[in-house]
């Protein structure tokens, strides 16, 4: 059975009866999936032809539940920084993602056992204020008419003073604010990007108006907003682009009304960067020569200052005092 | 590191260096992001000539030499 999205619906076979694997299953009109013993039977494939139709897996996690955060991801000051695999892959095809170098394909797997996440999460809460980047290794917002999880994660930060929840995005979906539990532990972090690189590296992506709406709805609805310059990436004509995407920014959102801005340029993992460029022989974003720093590749010290500078000191001129976060 | 672009080092540019392997496959992959964003290496190959950067003799020279290529190439924009 197909979906819109998906070109096979897989269910692991003990999954079959967890209540989101049903929820999951009705929200998206699927009554005969295909039953499966494990997720990876079908996730771990590799697929020749990589724009091949992707398909859905529903299963539970065997693993951790939570993961603390990598050296190249933002902390924002939070000293216990964690982030979810809840949902594996993305719906979005941007070329330059670490999900294309960490999973083999295209598929999304969806882990059904979401309350065991938030049972790992309350027992460390017992012990410290926590911080959870909930879309993390995929873009929940975009999948929320299928899983319900944002609305899930902003409950949890909502029920519990203790948890913050950071819920990356690039989704333009306006219409799902109104309908959250609304708290300050819920944090929405739009990308944005100019629009060159939308149409170039963020293939399948809404473009950069369309995300400045959907940042003013959750602005409006009362959520924590930060704006993410993350990753910036370099191309020939970067400077204007990113001139211009700061001057349409401050223009159509109110930065005093934004929680905070994060800054950072493509990084990414030594091993993710090995096989993208197995991959990806085309790519002008993965075949940059990047230098390897501490097992991460980035662009070298004088590139990316200036791209970071130039973005930080524009927005500084906009908005002056608002809280810029920078990821090094 | 490994990759399928099958981009090679310009025979000219190979000549005028004294490589390692570590620097050919550093040299490769400036070399391969060159050709998909439309730097010609020739020019900066005639350019580094005309600088008496190339030809080096020894290996380095050639570090120097490559290292004026990646500004060249990953830097100009």
């Amino acid at each position: 059975m197909s979906h819109a999205l998906f070109e096979n619906i897989y269910v692991e076979k003990n999954a079959a009866s967890d209540a989101e694997t049903v929820r999951i299953l009705e929200r998206i009109g699927c009554d005969e999936p295909q039953y499966i013993a494990h997720y990876k039977d079908v996730f771990n494939l590799r697929k020749e032809n990589s724009s091949s139709g992707r398909s859905l897996i529903l299963a539970r996690n065997p693993g951790k539940h939570l993961y603390e955060g990598a050296p190249v991801c933002q902390s924002f000051g939070n000293e216990h920084f964690y982030y979810s695999p809840g949902v594996m892959n993305c719906i979005y095809d941007c070329e330059y993602c670490f999900l294309k170098g960490m999973y083999p394909g295209r598929d999304i797997c969806i882990f059904t056992d979401i309350r065991e996440t938030f049972k790992e999460l309350e027992e460390l809460e017992k012990q410290f204020p926590v911080y959870v980047c909930a879309s993390y290794n995929t873009d929940l917002n975009a999948l929320e008419s299928i899983t319900g999880y944002v609305e899930e994660w902003c409950r949890e930060a909502y029920e519990h003073e203790k948890i913050s929840v950071e819920i990356r995005t690039k989704c333009s979906r306006t219409d799902i604010f109104d309908k959250l539990p609304v708290s300050d532990r819920a944090i929405f972090a739009f990308t944005l990007s100019p629009e060159e690189v939308i149409s170039r590296f963020e293939k399948g992506t809404p473009g950069l108006d369309e995300r400045i709406s959907a940042v003013n709805a959750a602005v409006k609805a009362g959520f924590p907003v930060r704006l993410c310059f993350d990753p910036m990436i370099y191309f020939r004509n970067r400077q204007t682009a990113y001139t211009e995407m700061i001057r349409k920014v401050a223009s159509s959102i109110d930065l005093t009304k934004v929680r905070d801005i994060s800054v950072g340029s493509f990084r990414i993992s030594d091993q993710y960067l090995k096989n993208m460029r197995k991959k990806f022989p085309e790519s002008e974003v993965i075949q940059y020569p990047y230098i390897c720093e501490d097992g991460y590749y980035q662009y070298p010290e004088k590139v990316r200052t200036q791209m970071e500078d130039q973005v930080k000191q524009q927005i500084s001129e906009k908005c002056p005092g608002i809280r810029i976060y920078d990821w090094r | 590191m490994e990759t399928d672009n099958k981009t090679e080092i310009p025979e000219g540019l190979a000549c005028d260096l004294v490589l390692s392997e570590s620097m050919k496959n550093q040299l490769r992959q400036i070399c391969i992001y060159a050709s998909l964003v439309g730097i010609d290496m020739d020019e900066i190959r005639v350019k580094l000539t005309e600088e008496g950067v190339l030809p080096c003799r020894d290996k380095n020279s050639s570090k120097k030499a490559l290292s004026e290529i990646y500004d060249h190439v990953a830097c100009s924009f």
